[in-house]
């Protein structure tokens, strides 16, 4: 017997606001302990939560951003339920008038993950153990967490790792969240089901709680799949509980079983008045977004010739994209400027932090210079790389380089001549090449030429003294 | 002075310097003392804060610097309203010794105008009852007769009221906890329209049905407090302030013409003695030139139900957050973390209070919730709607307050279902967000208070409050003139 897997995700991302959902306590990370709360995120009588606005945008953002429709009108509710770190008793969520539904994220190959719902809701405290004691740090109760609902679309765990990093991509694309996964802005809950190849009964559903990596994740999964075959193929039936995933020991393992699930008792939040989200707003919201990212993907690999690869890369940093985007409409070679800035620039910018805010000390307009001379041949590209790096290593100012290499020869038709004739010299095997007819070598003669000089060159007239010179070579030997 | 209402009063001793205002808060606390061990209004008494308010108030009135409306004026919150570095209690076991570290607004609005705060008032277990027995410092006593209750939950509000050891309060209504212990103190208590005053800081019993609400011992008082305290609060976004207009400055208004609405459902099951002294009021309003309408509200039956329904399903959820993690009560031994929740809760919470957080949970279950709280929540619709319609024909409403009058001490209702049924005049209002206003309109023959409820439309807490001043203008009952335990003034 075969069985097909079936895998749903929850995934709650720790969205960017610096405040939290219900108070104005900072939401950033790293404070001391119960640094950052107030009456209100640690639940104290009396308190009454007021809405984080900022929040219900950038919900609504994520929604445009997966295609959801946006509902014109949503309400809090609270779900209850009793554990030392959630501060109220209840936490507030959206649990009948989610803010968006039925949207969908599209895979490589174009496989369809539908979106359920995306709704927001307040994060808890966090449990500290220390020896017997129980500490609890109230500093994320209250932060703002949106929550993606999948349908339960993803057969592989290839389509599961994909799905996330998309969904990770399309976050930080936006600007919704930084996905930092270490510091908790990211976490999964994930459905696992198991049906017979060609049944129509779907399979008991698992939940797996609380997985914070993409490498986890899939571990979770497999181990899940190889647990749930061996109970299939025994003929006994998967028990439906939620289970979660021990990273020392690599296996999943039981934290409750369905007949004991705690009954939530969800209610309106009779705190918070419900909130009209109009269609101007929506607009408004629109205007304020990048273009989609599937559009823009498609638009750098069908019509500037970019691989699929590099367009999604750079699209993982929506502020080198948009560089990419203003310095190409200038600039004939679109792949020329991708490489600049993939290669010396990317690597000047060592972290994840550093490319997405892509602050650079070049500007704009000599940089489109620096493109162009590479484009008239007027330097190779290789030069061009040397000169981008020291002007953003700030050894020199990139403008002042540009002008001292476009403004005249730094070397003389003479001593270029002696240069050619030297090279051509000491590379007699590539000199035969090309007058077998390999057109690779006149490249790489090129090539030597610019590695000897040291100095920039006017490549059309390294072109016209080579093609000169290795026509008179003929005619000597 | 009658008409002129103690906050006036007050203020004017002050300004014709025949009283300061420290002289008065001592007095004051004087009385307390001695009046307090019989009524048990009182459970905790802010000496030194009050006299830090006299002073400053003191010092203002010695440079001539006009007060401001409420300015120096002794009063007493009921325990529920957050003061900072002062105990509030809920008069719990859960609470005992709880110091806030915040303001409730409506006591920061007071504390901002020099306002004299005596202490906090007894009441029901968080505000769950309606004698003030079920407080955890034991019931409150009504001063027309000590054997008898003062009402609930606002029961030691309306006690001090009643008996001036204190000038005015503020009480919280969630289904009648301002207007029945005004009605059994002969005071007047104002249930203002939901989201008048800020609810931030006051602790929730239910978050729809609750409401802050001054109680006093003239309506012009209540109007004062209303003027003063009906503000939006930023920090409570269900409170939209003054919506309609000041009440105050339209006291004096004719209501020559005014159309009174007598809702049958109203006038069933009232006792004899109230009955009549209902019936004298309406006279009274006939002869201020009150058009009467006839009405017929089916929808009134249900409210009672659906209010245990909606108050208790949110209490179960708003009284969650005391589970002696974080504060209040905890349980000294305990195996593991759901044992000291549950332990906690099972000792913090008195017998009331649970059997509302027991229904409550019920109700909101996944299996019960579409049969209670969805069908609770279409009735709710459809009583706004009633009210809604009422308000085409009439401008206020009138019944009595409580079909009854105050009851003894450990009176035991034959069934649970029959002490409930004391709120059924009260509930409605709140069920639809309404403004009511219970005013004193007689005594039964045992001479105990009768009270008169004036419901409003939304925002129309002028129309209520000038119908009421009318009436106890030239009904002139006097209902407070015997009682001789408290502050002369």
């Amino acid at each position: 017997m075969n069985y097909e897997l079936r895998v749903g995700i929850e995934a709650h991302f720790e969205i960017l606001t610096n405040s939290k959902l219900f108070c104005g306590c900072s939401t950033k990370f790293g404070a001391d302990a119960n640094t950052q709360c107030c009456p209100v995120c640690v639940g104290l009588p009396g308190t009454l939560p007021v809405m984080n606005k900022k929040a219900v945008e950038l919900t609504i953002k994520a929604g445009l951003a997966t295609h959801c429709s946006i509902g014109n009108f949503s309400n809090m509710d609270r779900k209850n339920y009793f554990y030392p770190d959630l501060a109220k008793g209840y936490q507030v969520t959206q649990y009948y008038k989610p803010i968006c539904k039925n949207g969908h994220v599209k895979l490589s190959g174009g496989k369809i993950v539908h979106i359920e719902r995306i709704h927001i809701e307040e994060d808890v405290g966090k449990l500290v153990y220390r020896g017997n004691d129980i500490l609890i740090d109230y500093n994320r109760s209250g932060i703002p967490l949106l929550e993606i609902v999948s349908a339960p679309d993803m057969t592989s765990v290839d389509e599961v790792r994909e799905y996330i990093e998309k969904l990770i991509d399309l976050m930080r694309y936006v600007g919704i969240s930084d996905c930092k996964m270490q510091e908790g802005s990211l976490r999964c809950d994930v459905n696992v089901s198991l049906k017979e190849q060609g049944s129509d009964i779907e399979g008991t559903r698992i939940e797996l709680k609380n997985l914070n990596s993409v490498k986890f994740i899939t571990k979770a999964i497999e181990f899940e799949v190889d647990r749930q075959i061996d109970i299939l193929k025994s003929g006994n039936k998967v028990k439906s509980e939620t289970r979660r995933y021990d990273e020392i020991t690599k296996k999943t393992e039981p934290m409750r079983t369905k007949e004991n699930a705690v009954d939530y008792r969800y209610f309106k939040e009779p705190d918070l008045a419900g909130f009209d989200i109009t269609a101007q707003e929506i607009d408004k919201i629109k205007k304020g977004m990048p273009r989609d990212l599937d559009d823009r993907m498609n638009h750098y690999v069908n019509d500037f010739d970019i691989s699929y690869m590099d367009a999604k890369n750079i699209l993982k940093y929506k502020n080198a994209a948009d560089y990419f985007d203003e310095i190409s409409t200038k600039v004939e070679n679109k792949k020329l400027v991708l490489n600049f800035i993939m290669g010396p620039i990317f690597s000047k910018l060592k972290t994840q932090e550093e490319k997405q805010a892509f602050n650079l000390n070049i500007k704009g307009e000599d940089f489109i210079n620096l493109c162009r001379m590479v484009e008239n041949k007027k330097i190779d590209f290789t030069l061009a790389k040397e000169i981008l790096n020291n002007a953003l290593d700030a050894k020199e100012n990139l403008g002042d380089l540009i002008f001292k290499y476009s403004n005249g020869d730094y070397i003389n038709d003479k001593d270029l001549a002696s240069l050619c004739k030297d090279v051509l010299s000491k590379n007699e095997n590539a000199v035969k090449d090309f007058q077998k007819g390999k057109k690779q070598s006149f490249q790489y003669l090129i090539g030597m030429v610019i590695k000897h000089a040291k100095l920039p060159l006017n490549i059309k007239k390294v072109e016209s003294i080579l093609k000169e010179q290795l026509r008179l070579f003929c005619f000597n030997k | 002075m009658k008409s002129m209402g103690r906050i006036k009063h007050i203020q004017d001793l002050f300004n014709k310097k025949q009283v300061s205002c420290t002289e008065l808060t001592n007095k004051y606390l004087k009385t307390i003392e001695s009046v307090n061990k019989e009524l048990n209004a009182y459970i905790n008494i802010t000496e030194d804060t009050a006299l830090k308010a006299a002073q400053k108030v003191d010092e203002k009135i010695s440079k001539g610097i006009k007060l401001r409306p409420l300015e120096g004026v002794p009063l007493v919150l009921k325990d529920n309203i957050l003061t900072k570095g002062i105990k509030t209690t809920c008069c719990s076991n859960m609470l005992k010794g709880y110091i806030p570290n915040y303001d409730a607004t409506v006591w920061s609005i007071l504390k901002e105008q020099n306002a004299v705060l005596l202490g906090k008032a007894n009441m029901d277990e968080f505000a769950m009852g309606c004698s003030c027995g079920t407080s955890c410092f034991g019931g409150s006593k009504n001063p027309h007769d000590t054997s008898k209750v003062p009402g609930g939950s606002s029961g030691g509000s309306a006690a001090a009221v009643s008996a001036n050891i204190a000038a005015y309060s503020l009480g919280t209504d969630t289904g009648g906890s301002i207007r029945q212990p005004s009605s059994f103190c002969g005071i007047v208590g104002l249930k203002p329209t939901y989201g008048a005053f800020s609810r931030y800081g006051v602790v929730a019993f239910a978050s729809t049905l609750d409401q802050v609400g001054p109680m006093a011992a003239t309506v012009e008082d209540a109007a004062l407090i209303y003027d003063n305290l009906a503000i939006k609060d930023l920090k409570d976004t269900t409170s939209l302030g003054m919506m309609g207009e000041k009440t105050f400055s339209n006291l004096r208004k004719d209501i020559n013409g005014i159309r009174i609405g007598l809702p049958k459902q109203y006038f069933e099951g009232l006792d004899e003695d109230v009955r009549a002294s209902i019936n004298e009021a309406i006279k009274v309003y006939e002869s201020l030139g009150a058009k009467f309408v006839k009405l017929d509200m089916p929808n009134i039956k249900y409210s009672l139900p659906i209010y245990y329904i909606l108050a208790t399903s949110e209490a179960s959820s708003n009284l969650a957050r005391f589970d002696g993690i974080r504060f209040g009560h905890r349980t000294k031994e305990y195996k593991d973390i759901n044992e000291l929740i549950s332990k906690s809760r099972e000792e913090g919470f008195g017998e009331e209070v649970k059997r509302r957080l027991l229904l409550g949970t019920y109700m909101l279950s996944s299996r019960h919730n579409k049969a209670y709280i969805k069908e609770a929540k279409k009735i709710r619709g459809a009583t706004l709607k009633s009210f809604d319609d009422a308000f085409t024909k009439c401008d206020v409403i009138l019944s009595s307050t409580v079909p009854s009058t105050a009851f003894e001490h450990g009176f035991v209702p034959e069934d649970q279902m029959q002490a409930y049924m004391t709120d059924i005049c009260t509930v409605p209002v709140n069920i639809a967000g309404l403004p009511a206003i219970s005013v004193p309109c007689g005594k039964d023959r045992n001479g105990m208070p009768i009270g008169m409820q004036l419901i409003g439309d939304r925002f129309k807490e002028s129309t209520i409050l000038n119908a009421a001043y009318q009436f106890e203008k030239v009904a002139d009952l006097g209902i407070l003139d015997d009682l001789n335990m408290g502050v002369k003034l």
